[in-house]
């Protein structure tokens, strides 16, 4: 039944559930003429960890940035509890959604927990300043880099730099935490523990995850779900042991690999062979 | 490090930090007082320069030529002086200090957006030929007039660019480099054809003065560290955020581009209220928020007031000294023979590098 267009109702608010509802539908994307992202679906409405995967260019990074109002997707492509993304303010949206980048510069000295602080900022208010100082240490306890508090951000390694940026995103404490390959200057040790904490994070606090990963390995011990993605849309999308297959990873990663079973998980082992084109 | 012991710093930190400002504003009113006494022909004591400056504002009349000359020396001249000099400083160095966050380029000052070639442009017409672009006002007036309008001109373009395109940081900055080489062009023809003597009164003011400030004066200077300081500190954790870059600002809850504008439109009204009485002042805007920096960080909470205290200490420190020595230079010149050396001073025994 069509509906009658409403006179200036207020919106409603979002993040008023324990969950964000995240609802993608036939999203488009283009830089200038050039389409990256053509027609995807997919939905995250539950705490769960989730990895994106795919080759560079698929357009991962595009999809999380058209989700978190970074870059502006079609209309009603993106809906967020119901309501399209274009209509929330960055400000309503930023109290329940956090957002990791690959890497951060500061022009100008800052300390880490200063920096980290500044993920408070969508909670911040006249005299909050000692909880947010409070949470923002846990974070850093959390991540185990509570020593680098007093240092500066440029003495940092690309590691410490990473977890800081890390600790950044959870100190904002959303419903959902969006992140672009949080793990790609970590050393093996660090890319598992960091990992393991994302997955544990998730289940305390009930939030939902999701994360560019390009290590498939480290995203198939720790997902609770897998999309994979090839040419701007969805490939395959569910549990790891569904989507991490031979000819799923040979088709969108023209490699050849084996995938066995390892602690109920696939693991892939990559061959060194010469790829067999996927178009031949 | 234990959990309080880190508590525990972090605050004495913020308190000193806090401090510090305060203390410099000390030391900026004493300053300001001491340049008071600074007379040409005759010798004030302290305390009777400061009871004649105290009387001036109480409005009593001078009751013999002595006292009137006192009176007007102190008062009328020195007076306006010492706080043109402390807004001046003020709002140079906290529009700095913020141009800088805002556009993440630790090289930008006030003028990077073209603000010192637009009002420059506006002066010279003015006098030169006598143009005020605003009806009914001229010559000193008219000059104060014209060089404020064509100030704001530069920043009205990149609004009006920012309202069909989407304006980083970077264009911005080259969008006021484009608008300053034409008006510095057409100021240069003018230059080039006027007689020696108004060729002098441009330069001056090219360099900035702050001989010839009057009372009537002060309150527009006021508003200029109205508009910029009070506006900009209470924005201080959105230009933190947006410091950090665009991203990051805008999953913070921060629209960088709206965050940029408003700042922008303070920067430039109080830099341009400034500029239209003093000239270009140079070299204040870009180095006091770099030493405040050195001594208490980049967040804006404690950069601002800091920037602002350093920037007045620095104008303020550089007339009086000039005055002292060579009472007919421009300051601006005693800002860069003395500030310079000591910046780099500051940059080598910095413990760290921090930028």
């Amino acid at each position: 039944m069509p509906q009658l267009p409403s006179q200036k109702e207020k919106p409603t608010p979002i993040g008023t559930n324990d969950t964000l509802d995240i609802q993608i539908r036939d999203l488009v994307f283009r830089y200038r003429t050039f389409p990256i992202i053509k027609g995807l679906n997919a939905s995250f409405d539950k705490p769960e960890l989730v990895s994106i995967i795919g080759p560079n260019g698929v357009g991962k990074s595009t999809l999380i940035h058209c989700i978190n109002k970074i870059l502006t997707p079609n209309d009603n492509a993106v809906m967020i509890d119901g309501r399209d993304v274009n209509t929330i303010n960055v400000k309503e949206l930023a109290r329940h959604m956090g957002y990791v980048p690959y890497t951060s510069s500061n022009a100008f000295p800052i300390t880490v927990i200063d920096a980290v602080m500044l993920g408070r900022h969508p909670h911040a208010k006249i005299g909050s300043f000692d909880k947010d100082l409070e949470i923002s240490y846990q974070v850093l306890e959390r991540l185990g880099i509570e020593e680098l508090a007093m240092r500066h951000l440029n003495e940092l390694s690309a590691g410490q730099l990473q977890k800081v940026i890390l600790a950044k995103g959870l100190a904002q404490e959303p419903k959902v935490l969006l992140l672009d390959e949080p793990t790609a200057n970590l050393d093996v040790k660090h890319q598992l523990g960091v990992t393991r904490l994302l997955k544990k994070i998730s289940d305390e606090k009930k939030m939902t995850v999701v994360m560019i990963c390009h290590d498939l390995n480290i995203a198939a011990k720790y997902s609770d779900r897998i999309i994979m993605m090839s040419e701007g849309t969805v490939y395959a999308s569910g549990t790891p042991e569904e989507v991490l297959t031979r000819e799923n990873i040979r088709k969108v990663y023209d490699i050849d690999c084996e995938v066995i079973m390892d602690q109920g998980r696939p693991h892939i082992l990559l061959r060194d062979d010469e790829p067999q084109s996927s178009d031949s | 490090m234990v959990k309080e012991d880190l508590f525990r710093e972090i605050k004495e930190k913020n308190q000193l930090r806090t401090l510090i400002p305060a203390i410099i504003l000390v030391v900026v009113v004493l300053i300001a007082a001491y340049s008071l006494t600074i007379l040409s022909s005759t010798t004030v004591g302290f305390i009777e320069a400061l009871n004649t400056f105290i009387d001036g504002l109480r409005g009593v009349q001078p009751k013999s030529f002595d006292e009137y000359y006192k009176m007007e020396l102190i008062y009328r001249t020195n007076g306006p002086r010492a706080i043109g000099a402390i807004l001046a400083g003020a709002t140079l160095a906290v529009s700095g200090a913020v141009l800088q966050n805002i556009i993440r380029n630790p090289l930008a000052d006030p003028y990077t957006l073209g603000i010192s070639s637009g009002a420059m442009f506006g002066m010279v017409i003015s006098v030169t030929m006598g143009i005020c672009v605003v009806p009914f006002f001229a010559d000193q007036d008219g000059m104060v007039v014209n060089a404020f309008v064509f100030a704001l001109i530069p920043t009205a373009i990149i609004i009006l660019v920012s309202m069909f395109k989407k304006v980083t940081p970077t264009m911005m900055i080259l969008c006021g480099i484009a608008v300053m080489y034409v008006f510095n062009a057409f100021s240069t023809i003018i230059k080039y054809v006027v007689d020696p003597d108004t060729y002098a009164i441009i330069y001056t003011w090219t360099i900035g003065s702050l001989s010839g400030l009057s009372w009537e004066s002060m309150p527009k200077m006021a508003m200029g560290v109205v508009l910029t300081f009070i506006p900009l500190w209470l924005m201080y954790r959105k230009i933190n955020v947006v410091a950090i870059g665009d991203k990051e600002a805008t999953t913070l809850g921060v629209d960088p581009n709206k965050t940029r504008i408003i700042c922008l439109i303070c920067i430039s009204l109080g830099t341009a209220l400034i500029v239209c009485y003093t000239g270009t002042i140079g070299f204040v805007g870009l180095v006091a928020p770099h030493i405040a920096r050195a001594i208490v960080k980049s967040n804006c909470r404690y950069l601002i007031p800091t920037s602002a205290t350093i920037g007045a200490l620095m104008v303020l420190g550089a007339d009086v000294l000039m005055r002292l020595i060579k009472p007919s230079l421009p300051v601006g010149v005693m800002l860069a023979i003395i500030g310079a050396p000591v910046f780099i001073l500051i940059l080598i025994r910095m413990k760290k590098s921090i930028w």
